[in-house]
C-alpha cells in the first residue's frame, strides 16, 4: 500500500487536499492536538470530514499527539470513544498513556505512532508494536538504513515525512518555546524558536534553523525500502500551498508506479516546490547528517511571493469562461498558469478580464473579487491560477 | 535513604557519598554530559545513563554490549524505549528507570509506564502544583531531578559545527547564545551525536527535598567539584548555589494563544 497523506487544517484544506490527490488527510480536533492554534474541528465537523472522506473512499486520521499534563487528562477516553463513534480511521498518538489506554479499555480505534515519539530503531518499534500500535511515523532523523530495518524487524506500516518545514530539534525533544515564550511546545503551543536569531560572543548571530524537507529524489528507494505513506507537513499552510504540493508528489508517486518518472520531472518539481513555501528544501537525514547546506544562518533567505492568483469555481463548457475568486493581483497581459488534478498545467495570457457584472476591467486588484476570463481548454472547480514562474 | 541520590558526575573524583550512587553517562550512548565511562570500566552494579535516541545500528551494539555486562549494571536510566525492549527480550536482571527528558508530566503518563519498569523521572518542564499533584495519583515511588543545567532542546544536527562552517570561524563545542527578546542565555554543547541546549543557569530544586521519592537526580556534569562529599553536604544544608534558577516550578506555560486584542 502506497499513501499520499496531506494535512488538512480545516474543512476546505481537507477538500482540496483529496481534489489534489491526497489518499488520505490528518487533522487536528479542537482538543490534544499539537496544532493549538489552528482552525482544528469540532466532534461535529470530524464526523462531516469522515463521511466526506469516506464517500471518496478515502481515510482521515484525527491527531492526539500532546503530551499530557494533570490538566489535559480528563475527557480523554470519552472523546477516543466518540473517534471510534464516527468511525476515524485511525488516530495518531506520542504520550504512551493514549496507546495503553486504547490498548487496555479495547477501544475500538487504530494507533498510529506519532513522529514524537521520534522512533528510530526496530526495538522501540518492537516495543510500540506489542502495545497494539500498527502505523509508526518514524523520527524524521531516521536514514534509510533505519526504515528499512525497521520494516524488516517489525512489518508495520511505516509513514514517513517527505515534505514541509523540519524541527531543528528531535521531535518532542524540545522546550525551547516554553522557556523563551511560556508557549508549551509539546502541548501545540510552539513558537518555533528554532526560526529565531540569537546573539553570540563571535561577530554574526548564531541560528539553528532548518531548511525544509524534500523527498522529490528519494521517493522511489524509499518505496522500495518499505514506506508506506508518504506524509506532507503543514496543518497551518494555506490551500494554494497544499494543492501545489500534494498534485507534485501525487504525479511523482503516479509516474514511479508507471515507471515513467524522468530527471527532468524531479527539477521541475523541485522548482515548483521550493518556490511554492518560499523556502530552499532538502532531503535532511535520508542519506546522512545535514551539515550547514541544510540550515539558514542569518533567517533572511525567505523571499515572499504572491503567486496564487486565483481559485476556479465554476466553468461554462458553452461560453468557454471560468469564473475564479482573486486572491493576488493580477492584470490584462500577465502570463499565468492553470493547474489542477485532472489536467495538464498550461500557460495561458490574460487578455480579457471581466468582473461580476460582466463588465471588462484591466485589473483584478480585491481580495476575492469575482472575475470571469475566456478560457478555451476546459476547468475544473479548485483548480488554480498561479503565476507563471516556469515551463511544464 | 539509601539510594536515593543518583548522582551524574562532572569532572570530579569519584567520591562515594552516602545515600546516592554514580550515575554514569555510558561511553557511546550518552550525548552531551561531558565524561563518559565505558562499561569495563565500571565497578559491578553500577547505575548507567543512556540518554541518546538510538537508531537500529547503535541498538545492535547495545544489545550486545548490556547482554555481555548484566553484573556490571544494577539499574539503567534511558530515554529511547528501545533499550526497555532489549532488557525485557534478553531479560536482564536490572533497574528499569525511565527519564523522557520532556515526556513524563502527567501521572497518567506515569502510571502507564510504571506497569513496565521500576521507577521513571519527571519532566521538569512542569510547575510544583503539578509534580505535587502527580506524586499524589502515581502507583509507585518516581524521581525527580533537583540539580541541572536543565537541557531544553536535543538536535541530532552538529549545530555548532555548521555555525563554525558556515562563517569560517573555528570550532567551538561549547558556545554561549542568548535571545534576545526574552534575554534568556543557553550553553550550547555539541559531540558526535548532537547538540544540547542547556539553561546557562544551574536548576535549584531544592524545595522538593521533602518529596518522597524513588531518586533525586543531581547533574554535576558541567561542574568542577573537589569533594563531592563537601558538595552534597553543602546542598543539603541549604547553601546559596549563584546563578541559579528555580526552572519551571513557578513558570504555568500556556497552549492557546489569547484572541486578537487582548485577553
Amino acid at each position: 500500500m502506497i499513501e499520499l497523506l496531506a494535512p488538512a487544517g480545516d474543512m476546505e484544506k481537507l477538500k482540496i487536499a483529496f481534489h489534489y490527490g491526497a489518499d488520505a488527510v490528518y487533522v487536528g480536533g479542537e482538543k490534544y492536538s499539537l496544532r493549538a492554534n489552528a482552525k482544528n474541528f469540532s466532534l461535529e465537523e470530524l464526523k462531516d470530514a469522515v463521511s466526506y472522506a469516506h464517500q471518496l473512499k478515502k481515510k482521515l486520521y484525527v491527531t492526539v499527539n500532546i503530551i499530557f499534563h494533570e490538566e489535559d487528562t480528563a475527557g480523554l477516553e470519552e472523546y477516543l470513544n466518540s473517534l471510534a463513534l464516527i468511525k476515524v480511521d485511525a488516530v495518531i498518538v506520542s504520550d504512551f498513556w493514549v496507546v495503553l489506554l486504547i490498548e487496555q479499555k479495547k477501544i475500538p480505534l487504530e494507533v498510529h505512532l506519532s513522529t514524537q515519539a521520534s522512533v528510530l530503531n526496530d526495538a522501540a518499534a518492537m516495543f510500540y508494536k506489542s502495545h497494539g500500535v500498527k502505523r509508526l511515523v518514524l523520527a524524521r532523523e531516521a536514514k534509510k538504513e533505519d526504515i528499512k530495518k525497521i520494516k524488516e524487524t517489525t512489518g508495520l506500516d511505516l509513514e514517513c515525512f517527505v515534505h514541509g518545514a523540519m524541527c531543528t530539534s528531535i521531535s518532542g525533544r524540545c522546550v525551547l518555546s516554553n522557556v523563551v515564550t511560556k508557549r508549551d511546545a509539546n502541548r501545540g503551543g510552539c513558537a518555533q524558536v528554532c526560526r529565531f536569531i540569537f546573539s553570540s560572543d563571535e561577530e554574526m548571530p548564531f541560528s539553528i534553523t532548518s531548511k525544509d524537507l524534500n523527498m522529490v529524489s528519494n521517493l522511489e528507494e524509499m518505496i522500495k525500502i518499505g514506506v508506506n505513506s508518504f506524509k506532507v507537513e503543514g496543518r497551518m499552510r494555506g490551500i494554494y500551498y497544499i494543492a501545489t504540493v500534494i498534485l507534485a508528489y501525487r504525479r511523482m508517486l503516479d509516474k514511479i508506479k508507471n515507471h515513467s518518472l524522468t530527471e527532468e520531472d524531479e527539477k521541475y518539481y523541485t522548482n515548483i516546490l521550493n518556490r511554492c513555501a518560499n523556502r530552499e528544501s532538502a532531503p535532511q537525514f535520508f542519506n546522512g547528517l545535514p551539515t550547514e547546506k541544510e540550515q539558514y544562518f542569518l533567517g533572511r533567505e525567505e523571499v515572499s511571493n504572491q503567486d496564487f492568483l486565483g481559485i476556479v469555481l465554476d466553468y461554462d463548457a458553452k461560453a468557454k469562461k471560468v469564473k475564479l475568486e482573486q486572491r493576488n493581483y493580477f492584470k490584462v497581459g500577465d502570463t499565468v498558469q492553470f493547474f489542477g488534478p485532472n489536467m495538464e498545467t498550461f500557460s495561458y495570457q490574460i487578455h480579457t478580464i471581466e468582473n461580476e457584472n460582466l463588465e471588462k476591467i484591466e485589473v483584478a486588484n480585491h481580495p476575492n473579487m469575482i472575475v470571469y476570463l475566456p478560457v478555451d481548454r476546459p476547468l475544473e472547480m479548485f483548480d488554480m491560477m498561479r503565476v507563471k514562474s516556469f515551463d511544464k | 535513604m539509601k539510594n536515593k541520590f543518583l548522582i551524574i558526575p562532572g569532572n570530579n573524583k569519584l567520591e562515594k557519598v552516602s545515600d546516592s550512587n554514580f550515575l554514569f553517562p555510558l561511553e557511546g550512548y550518552a550525548t552531551n554530559l561531558g565524561q563518559t565511562f565505558s562499561l569495563d570500566k565500571l565497578p559491578n552494579q553500577s547505575y548507567i545513563y543512556i540518554n541518546r535516541i538510538l537508531n537500529t545500528e547503535d541498538i545492535a551494539c547495545l544489545r550486545v554490549l548490556l547482554s555481555e555486562n548484566k553484573e556490571k549494571i544494577k539499574g539503567i536510566v534511558f530515554e529511547d524505549l528501545g533499550v526497555l525492549q532489549i532488557i525485557i527480550e534478553e531479560n536482564l536482571p536490572v533497574e528499569k528507570i525511565l527519564y523522557l527528558t520532556h515526556g513524563m508530566c502527567s501521572s497518567k503518563t506515569a502510571n502507564a509506564f510504571l506497569q513496565m519498569v521500576d521507577t521513571v523521572i519527571l519532566s521538569n518542564d512542569i510547575t510544583y502544583e503539578e509534580i505535587k499533584e502527580i506524586l499524589k495519583h502515581v502507583s509507585k515511588k518516581i524521581g525527580l531531578c533537583i540539580y541541572a543545567h536543565l537541557p531544553y532542546m536535543y538536535s541530532r544536527r552538529t549545530l555548532l559545527t555548521n555555525y563554525a562552517k558556515n562563517f569560517a570561524y573555528d570550532k567551538k563545542m561549547v558556545k554561549k547564545v542568548k535571545e534576545p527578546i526574552s534575554k534568556k542565555e543557553f550553553l550550547v554543547t555539541e559531540d558526535a551525536y548532537g547538540t544540547y541546549f542547556y539553561d546557562l543557569l544551574v536548576y535549584d530544586g531544592r524545595r522538593l527535598l521533602n518529596e518522597d521519592v524513588s531518586y533525586f537526580i543531581l547533574d554535576l556534569h558541567m561542574d568542577i567539584v573537589d569533594s563531592m562529599a563537601l558538595w552534597v553536604a553543602k546542598f543539603l544544608k541549604g547553601e546559596p548555589i549563584p546563578n541559579s534558577t528555580s526552572g519551571f516550578l513557578e513558570e504555568k506555560t500556556i497552549v492557546k494563544l489569547p484572541p486578537k486584542g487582548g485577553v
